[in-house]
């Protein structure tokens, strides 16, 4: 009975893959990213509400003591989790799925569509600083991954699909469809073509609309509105100045407390301990730095914060050391959020000092520093400009700040880019290189298999031959180079090349006395089909030959030349680009 | 394969002269559109076809349609050619005179330009191979409008004197007129591979098996293809 049930089964699914697989791709990718955009933006509205559910619980009570040991306590149950009983990565978990999607074909473990989602939630409401948005990309884009793979599909589709899971959990978050859509074609997938496109402004759509339907359409940072003058205008300029000195510095902190953690303490839980004690003494005496921060920047987004200019450089530094220290020690979340409450603070100190240094100058209203320092800080750390606009636009419902907020978020990306060539999520992938994008290079590269070029219609021939008995060989190949094999084992030996011998081969006394052995190549550098092509690609540009063999385990298998390589580095190049 | 709707991948591979391994990981990474019928991977032709025009990538057909079939290339080319007996003429220039007047399908206007290239490649270096057989071709391929290559064979009517290799005189011409550089090759070294063979050079001087020459040569070129 079970048996039958499962073969059933087993038709059922088959049935249904041939059903997609055979569907016009256009329709298909529509229908996945509609799928899709239902889960993910399922995931968000969860995480969100469990956060919020969760917060409240643990920050009811006042003892001090418990206050103290929370967020300690909260990392050390999100590394457990992570680690030991799920066995996924900590961070934030962005670098891989952009790795995945870059080279991997968008293959994304099933685990890491919860096991991200859980991790943040307790790190985050225990008081951890860092944000719930890379939690939810990577839940969305695992899911999405996840169900690509369910029914076989494609790489291309399986991209496609996993950005959207991305694209409708921020959209879901921040109930800001455009921001979900430009976050994933910029950040995540880095290829504006129709194929990505289509799912990805599908499932944008849905995960907003469910976020709408279960939340309400609320605007996350309403505000009242600005009559944006010249004078912002200008200041945008300065402001500019301050975002990029803060995205450097939070860029550069992050990085190096992880690599400094990780190389003193490489005991997890050490570590754990090591950075969850300063972050509870920071939070302790900084509560505005603790979890995701949205309270306080919405204060200072509606103008309700009046402490001054100390404390709110104080919030800048201590929230980057926080988050570079949840993060360093293993706990789960992302730098969106932290970027976001950085950026408000940022541009909230710069109206503070103009107007301390300054009172003269007629700024606006700190407000709408408070965003354009957001957009600044969103689009130089995460290098992504446009993401950093539509984000701030969309949030805060609101064009009137466009100009100084195209400013800043181009300008500030530009001036880190002096100083610091990738953005967060991707220095990790470049410096090892796994990101890839879509029609370079070394894309092309990655995606060509030695064994698609292994020539195999080379004439090979024995080392104790003359060279006389080689003019039938010539007269019959294709080639003008000869593998030489070992007579009983059919091991490499060497290579002959035409060029060298053919002056001994016209000569009527020398191609009777000399032997193949006495001519050929044997210090050659060979390749084998395990390589990588840049690898062959290296030992091509090295060697300045035309053709390298491929030996394998002492076996000859054929030659791998530049000309072919070229003719199908051309053909992938032309696939590359979208239908 | 000509008249078949859909394609497996191995023909694809074929159509595209492309490896299969490289067929099959685009069929994996969605870059080629394939139907899958029964847990089978299926191609339209019409759909490659159109694929492949879209991404500018040659089909294998395109490729073999620009170079000639090498198959029966003598025979063929001297069926196209013709062969012609009792051609007169005392000298090389009144026999290729009589011989180009013989070749119905020469236009008028290039008989003149044939013949004075053919007597300049004569003036640099005798097209006799010996044997009694001339090759007379020209220096330069001229395009004559002829489709494909041609060759002419035209027995003399006396032999003539035309400063060969081993002295004897020539009484049999395979007139040479290709297009191409690559065709012209391919087919020297047909014609040089064809006429060292003993019955072939029997059959031109026996004078009364001649009509045998074409089967001849066609079954020495099916041999070479085996």
């Amino acid at each position: 009975m079970n048996r039958k049930l499962k073969n059933k089964y087993s038709r059922v699914r088959t049935a249904v893959q041939e059903f997609l697989i055979n569907l016009d791709s256009r329709f298909k990718l529509g229908i996945i990213g509609f799928i899709v955009g239902i889960t993910s933006g399922l995931a968000a509205v969860a995480l969100n509400f469990g956060l919020h559910y969760f917060s409240r619980i643990f920050h009811q009570d006042n003892n001090v003591f418990f206050q103290f040991a929370l967020p300690v306590f909260g990392l050390l149950a999100t590394v457990v989790l992570l680690k030991y009983v799920i066995k996924d990565f900590g961070g934030h978990g962005l670098p891989e799925v952009i790795h995945s999607i870059s080279l991997k074909g968008g293959r994304i473990k099933f685990r890491s569509s919860f096991s991200k989602l859980l991790g943040s939630l307790i790190t985050i409401s225990t008081g951890g600083s860092a944000g719930p948005e890379a939690p939810v990309v990577v839940s969305g884009a695992a899911i999405g991954s996840n169900f690509a793979k369910l029914f076989k599909t494609d790489e291309r589709i399986r991209i496609a699909v996993s950005g959207s899971g991305a694209a409708a959990a921020i959209a879901a978050i921040f109930n800001a469809p455009l921001a979900g859509i430009i976050f994933t074609m910029e950040v995540i997938i880095g290829e504006w073509t129709p194929v990505y496109l289509l799912p990805v402004v599908i499932a944008s759509v849905t995960g907003t609309e469910i976020s709408r339907i279960l939340n309400g359409n609320q605007i996350p940072f309403s505000h009242r509105g600005f009559d944006v003058s010249i004078v912002d205008i200008n200041a945008a300029l300065g402001l500019v100045i301050l975002c990029t000195i803060f995205s450097l510095f939070f860029i550069k902190f992050l990085r190096s407390t992880s690599y400094k953690l990780e190389q003193y303490l490489p005991n997890a839980l050490w570590r754990t301990v090591a950075g969850g004690i300063p972050l509870a003494v920071i939070i302790y005496f900084l509560p505005q730095v603790r979890g995701e921060g949205y309270e306080f920047v919405e204060k200072l987004i509606t103008g309700q914060f009046h402490e001054g200019v100390v404390l709110i450089a104080l919030v800048v530094v201590f929230k980057v050391v926080a988050t570079s220290l949840t993060l360093g020690s293993g706990g789960a979340g992302g730098v969106f959020a932290p970027a976001l409450f950085i950026g408000s603070a940022t541009g909230f100190l710069f109206f503070s000092l103009v107007k301390l240094i300054a009172p003269q100058i007629p700024l606006n209203d700190s407000g709408l520093y408070a965003l354009m320092g957001m957009s600044g800080m969103i689009s130089g750390i995460l290098n992504a400009p446009l993401t950093g606009i539509f984000l701030i636009v969309e949030i805060t419902n609101g064009y009137d700040a466009i100009l100084p907020l195209l400013l800043v978020s181009f300008l500030t990306p530009t001036l880190v880019g002096f100083f610091e060539q990738h953005s967060i999520y991707h220095y990790e992938l470049v410096k090892k290189g796994f990101l890839q994008r879509p029609r370079t290079d070394g894309r092309i590269l990655a995606d060509i298999r030695p064994i698609e070029l292994l020539e195999k219609d080379q004439i090979s021939i024995h080392p104790d031959i003359l060279l006389k008995d080689l003019i039938p060989v010539i007269k019959r190949s294709k080639r003008n180079y000869y593998p030489v094999l070992d007579r009983s084992e059919d091991r490499f030996l060497g290579m002959v090349y035409f060029n060298d011998i053919k002056e001994f081969i016209f000569d009527e006394t020398l191609s009777n006395t000399i032997l193949v052995e006495e001519v050929m190549h044997t210090d050659l550098i060979t390749v084998s089909l395990s390589d990588s092509l840049p690898d062959i690609q290296r030992k091509f540009d090295d060697t300045n030959l035309w053709s390298l063999p491929v030996v394998e385990d002492d076996k000859f298998q054929g030659l791998i030349s530049k000309a072919t390589m070229l003719d199908l580095y051309r053909k992938e190049l032309k696939v590359q680009t979208d239908s | 394969m000509k008249n078949k709707k859909t394609l497996t991948p191995v023909e694809v591979a074929e159509l595209l002269d492309l490896p299969l391994v490289t067929i099959q990981r685009w069929e994996h990474q969605g870059k080629i559109p394939y139907k899958l019928v029964r847990n089978e991977k299926w191609y339209k032709k019409q759909e490659i076809l159109d694929w492949a025009r879209l991404h500018d990538i040659m089909i294998r057909e395109e490729v073999a349609r620009r170079s000639v079939q090498s198959g029966n290339l003598l025979s063929q080319a001297i069926e196209r050619g013709g062969i012609y007996y009792h051609v007169g003429g005392k000298d090389i220039i009144t026999v290729f005179q009589n011989s180009l007047e013989c070749l119905p399908y020469l236009k008028n206007s290039d008989r003149e330009l044939i013949l004075n290239a053919l007597l300049n490649r004569e003036e640099l270096a005798s097209t006799a191979i010996g044997s009694g057989i001339a090759i007379p071709h020209t220096r330069e391929r001229l395009d004559l409008g002829l489709n494909g290559i041609c060759i002419p064979v035209l027995f003399l009517e006396n032999p003539v004197e035309f400063n060969a290799i081993d002295g004897m005189p020539v009484f049999v011409l395979f007139m040479i007129f290709t297009a191409s550089t690559g065709d012209h090759l391919k087919i020297l070294s047909r014609i040089a591979y064809t006429l060292k063979n003993q019955e072939i050079l029997s059959i031109l001087s026996g004078r009364n098996q001649q009509d045998n020459l074409l089967s001849q040569i066609l079954k020495i070129e099916q041999e070479i293809k085996k």
